[in-house]
């Protein structure tokens, strides 16, 4: 897609100074403009709404809503939208969840910066982009160590991961039914769909896992 | 003879029955008999000769003698090392004939008396008697008497003596007898005793084998005795002993003797090891003791001897108390094999607590290193969240149109972030613990990883501790991904620095191990290496030990040198694409614009180029493609693959690889990863000959 006008692009990461970096680096471009910035995913689809971005560049590890739901939000509501992760880890999880979640690609934040803005060129003209990192992750066809573990959480719904990480995160399933805008019954439904297929039956455990599968950063 | 005499005589010898019936022993009593005959008969020195052991021969037993003198004392003590058969000598042929002999003066010429007659002469005898003790079935023993002046037969004094010890005879045989009963009594209660010991749980084994070694040497008047163990290999080890030198303490079951008495399923005495004996050598174990006559018998086990207990005599001498060694042999048996048992129990403990200790070590140095990890990956994160922005920044003032002189302190700027992302990648490798779901290449080219990870490692030591490597060009890779080999390497680099004392230098070296394993060595490399015990290496080094031993190699630990054994990595493990003879064309066609970007990234960064139908060796197509045309596409060619996207139409052609939810981008990933796979496997011959037409 050849698109004349600029391409907009929304940031959402909790560190400010790196957002800035980001928009005195698009400045330099003629074709690219930094619209905005989140330090969370809280608000996203208001200020997606309000700035109408082509591309965002989304964090995973920030605190707040789920960066994953966030990104399944994003896709439901705006199709045309591109969501590209930048996170400062590389992890097959966050790979094939961000994937799952309606991704666009994967960068790292170890990439220069003549890569990242040829990637959200990439994204919008409608091309997965990879960090080459990440590219050469994606033809490693066996995962290593953690396979048998990978397989138990393969076992689990995208849903139930999101819940999985959100307990990992040390949320209250309050916090967690808010967040996902269900209710705690829902969530709790969840929690034991949970447990049962991970054969852990005790909440501390699940946010033990949670942190050993690197669901999230302790 | 008047009542008067009679009378008196008749007193006297029930005087010598009595005190013989009183007597400790036999010994003690025949020594009585000796004593009172001498001072009655008027004799200077005495001596009773008995029949040995075995019954071959008389030897020499108690002595009365009223001098004191040097020359009655070296006297007695060369009849100590005499023996007499039957016939031989004075006292064989009084013990043969069962008559007594008198020699009336011991002068004469020295060649013409016997050995013991010229020895007596020599200790100022002249004259001699010598009186048989008789029984109804023959003499038991053979007393002499010898006086200090040339003496003429005096018949009233053998008749006498002759008399007197024909009545305290059968009092002497039955105190023999007695004390024979005696001995036997004492017998089963050492071996009753040593048996119920051997029961109880609170007896030290060790001791047990002592006092049962002294006690079998002292109930059989045997010079030594020992209990030898059998160990596994076949040596015998001497476990207890009573009168045993410390010297001799190892021998063999190849020895004859010991062979022959573990082949015999009763005890093996031999009377002499020299002369014709059984026909075998002595033992080394008794060379040593000047043994000249032995008893051994098989301390048995339940399923196998455990050892054998023998007894030594440094004279000839029959033993045969085959009764008696057999039972001790055999409660030794319990003993021992309780005390094996615990023994073996104490190895497995120590054993078990040396792996759970080493169990523990891996534990912590897995603890250690998973909080590096959890450190490092922290770091390693804020590093990137620092360094893009400011990347940025740099771009953006470069772009402003700075002065040639700040631009070139820009360049330098750039150049120290490329160390610092340098640094990053090398912490990346260390931030990612091998238990994380983090795919790499299971292989390592070493010399590019040091690159990454040299400086890095170096920081885990002391400053005054230098880190240098060596790797020679040309090494294979080896099969180990880049962070476990991390982890092992960092692990040994740092356990090796922590045994240094003061300064020093490790070097880290790489070389071949023949043409399937490279050798990766942390080694001390100081001028003058540190001395350390190899203990701490070995309990600290059981992570780097799991590592190699999960990689497929081995870990070797010496005092100054720990090396990893690591395979070389098959080419399949190293990171592979297409070979260039195959064309690598794909087409795809797909509804899904986002199924579509993704296939078409994945593809195009395995080298791939999207082109037409015809030119293509892989097709991703939606699952809704005419079945028949998939077939034609197969069918033109056997090295071509095609996945579809979505439930196929029917009947479903054979031959594609099919992802039913088109939207499950990691199944599609997964699935062309191993389609990809196979066009690998492809020879170069069926490329040539399948492909050819692809690359027209």
């Amino acid at each position: 897609m050849i698109r004349s006008e600029r391409t907009r692009v929304l940031c959402v990461d909790d560190h400010e100074f790196l957002a800035d970096g980001l928009k005195a680096r698009l400045a330099l471009t003629d074709d690219l403009e930094f619209v905005g910035w989140l330090p969370t995913a809280e608000g996203l689809l208001t200020k997606i709404k309000e700035m109408r971005p082509h591309v965002v560049l989304l964090d995973l590890e920030m605190p707040g809503p789920d960066p994953f739901e966030a990104m399944e939000d994003v896709r439901r509501r705006f199709p045309d939208l591109k969501v590209l992760v930048l996170s400062a880890h590389v992890r097959d999880h966050y790979f094939e969840s961000a994937v799952a979640a309606g991704s666009w690609g994967y960068l790292s934040k170890g990439d220069k910066p003549e890569f990242l803005v040829e990637a959200i060129r990439k994204a919008a003209r409608g091309e997965f982009a990879f960090s080459p990192e990440v590219e050469e992750r994606c033809w490693i066809p066996s995962r290593g160590g953690g396979e048998a573990r990978t397989s138990r959480l393969s076992g689990l719904t995208n849903r139930e991961q999101q819940v999985l990480r959100l307990i990992g995160r040390g949320m209250s399933r309050a916090e967690i039914a808010r967040v996902l805008h269900r209710s705690p019954k829902t969530v709790d439904a969840h929690q034991t769909a949970i447990m049962n297929k991970l054969d852990i039956h005790d909440r501390v455990d699940l946010v033990r896992y949670a942190i050993r599968e690197r669901l999230v950063e302790p | 003879m008047s009542d008067n005499l009679a009378s008196s005589r008749e007193a006297w010898i029930r005087a010598l029955v009595s005190r013989i019936t009183l007597a400790r022993g036999y010994k003690s009593a025949l020594g009585g008999v000796l004593k009172r005959l001498c001072r009655a008969g008027g004799w200077s020195y005495a001596e009773a000769w008995i029949p040995t052991h075995d019954g071959t021969g008389l030897k020499m037993g108690p002595v009365f003698a009223r001098s004191r003198s040097d020359e009655v004392g070296r006297f007695r003590q060369r009849g100590r090392e005499l023996g007499f058969r039957p016939g031989q000598g004075l006292v064989g042929q009084v013990f043969l004939s069962g008559m007594p002999r008198w020699v009336e003066t011991l002068g004469g010429g020295e060649n013409e008396l016997p050995r013991r007659q010229a020895l007596a002469r020599d200790a100022g005898f002249e004259s001699a008697a010598a009186f048989p003790v008789l029984l109804n079935d023959g003499p038991t023993a053979v007393l002499v008497f010898y006086g200090d002046e040339a003496r003429e037969r005096d018949p009233a004094l053998v008749d006498k003596t002759g008399v007197a010890l024909a009545a305290v005879g059968p009092a002497l045989e039955q105190k023999r007898v007695e004390m024979s009963v005696r001995a036997q009594a004492r017998q089963h209660e050492v071996v009753a005793n040593i048996g119920l010991r051997a029961l109880d749980r609170s007896t030290d084994i060790p001791s047990l084998l002592g006092e049962a070694a002294a006690l079998a040497a002292r109930t059989l008047d045997a010079d030594a005795a020992a209990v030898l163990e059998l160990q596994k290999d076949g040596r015998l080890t001497v476990r207890a002993s009573a009168g045993w030198p410390k010297e001799a303490l190892e021998s063999t079951i190849a020895e004859p003797y010991f062979a022959h008495v573990l082949a015999a399923e009763k005890p093996v005495a031999v009377p002499s090891f020299r002369g014709n004996g059984n026909g075998f050598p002595p033992p080394s174990l008794f060379v040593l003791l000047g043994a000249r006559s032995a008893a051994t018998a098989v301390v048995p086990g339940r399923a196998r001897p455990l050892g054998l207990l023998c007894v030594v005599a440094r004279e000839p001498r029959r033993f045969v108390e085959d009764a008696f060694l057999r039972a001790l042999a055999q409660v030794l048996g319990v003993a021992m094999e309780r005390d094996r048992a615990e023994r073996d129990l104490e190895h497995e403990r120590a054993r078990l607590a040396a792996e759970l200790e080493a169990s523990h070590e891996e534990l912590r140095q897995a603890d250690r290193l998973r909080a590096i990890a959890t450190l490092a990956s922290g770091i390693t994160h804020d590093m990137n969240n620092v360094m893009l922005p400011a990347l940025c920044r740099l771009d953006a003032i470069e772009a402003a149109g700075l002065p040639a002189a700040a631009a070139r302190e820009i360049e330098g700027v750039r150049g120290a972030f490329d160390k610092l992302r340098k640094l990053a990648r090398g912490l990346q490798l260390v931030a990612t613990n091998p238990e994380d779901g983090v795919s790499f290449p299971a292989s390592t080219r070493l010399e590019p990883w040091w690159r990454e990870i040299g400086g890095l490692l170096a920081l885990a030591l002391r400053r005054d501790v230098q880190l240098t490597a060596a790797f020679p060009d040309g090494l294979p890779p080896v099969a180990a991904a880049p962070p476990q080999l991390t982890h092992a390497v960092l692990g040994l680099v740092h356990v090796l620095g922590e045994t240094f004392e003061g300064p020093g230098r490790i070097l880290v070296r790489a070389e071949p191990d023949g043409a399937r394993f490279v050798r990766l060595s942390v080694a001390d490399a100081s001028p003058d290496p540190h001395r350390r015990a190899l203990e701490p290496l070995e309990k600290r080094t059981a992570g780097a030990r799991s590592f190699a031993v999960a990689a497929g190699g081995s870990l070797d630990v010496g005092p100054n040198e720990v090396a990893l054994r690591l395979p070389v990595a098959p080419a399949a493990a190293e990171p592979r694409f297409l070979p260039e003879s195959l064309p690598r064309r794909a087409e795809i066609q797909l509804k899904d614009a986002r199924a579509a970007a993704f296939v078409t990234s994945l593809l195009a960064s395995a080298g791939f180029e999207i082109t037409p139908r015809d030119k293509s060796v892989l097709a991703v197509w939606d699952g809704s493609e005419d079945p028949a045309a998939v077939r034609r596409y197969l069918s033109e060619n056997t090295s071509r693959r095609v996945l579809l996207l979505g439930a196929p139409r029917s009947p479903a052609p054979r031959g594609a690889s099919i992802v039913n939810e088109p939207g499950n981008l990691e199944a599609v990933r997964r699935t062309l990863g191993t389609m990809v796979e196979e066009l690998l496997e492809i020879t170069d011959d069926s490329i040539r000959t399948d492909a050819g037409s692809l690359r027209r």
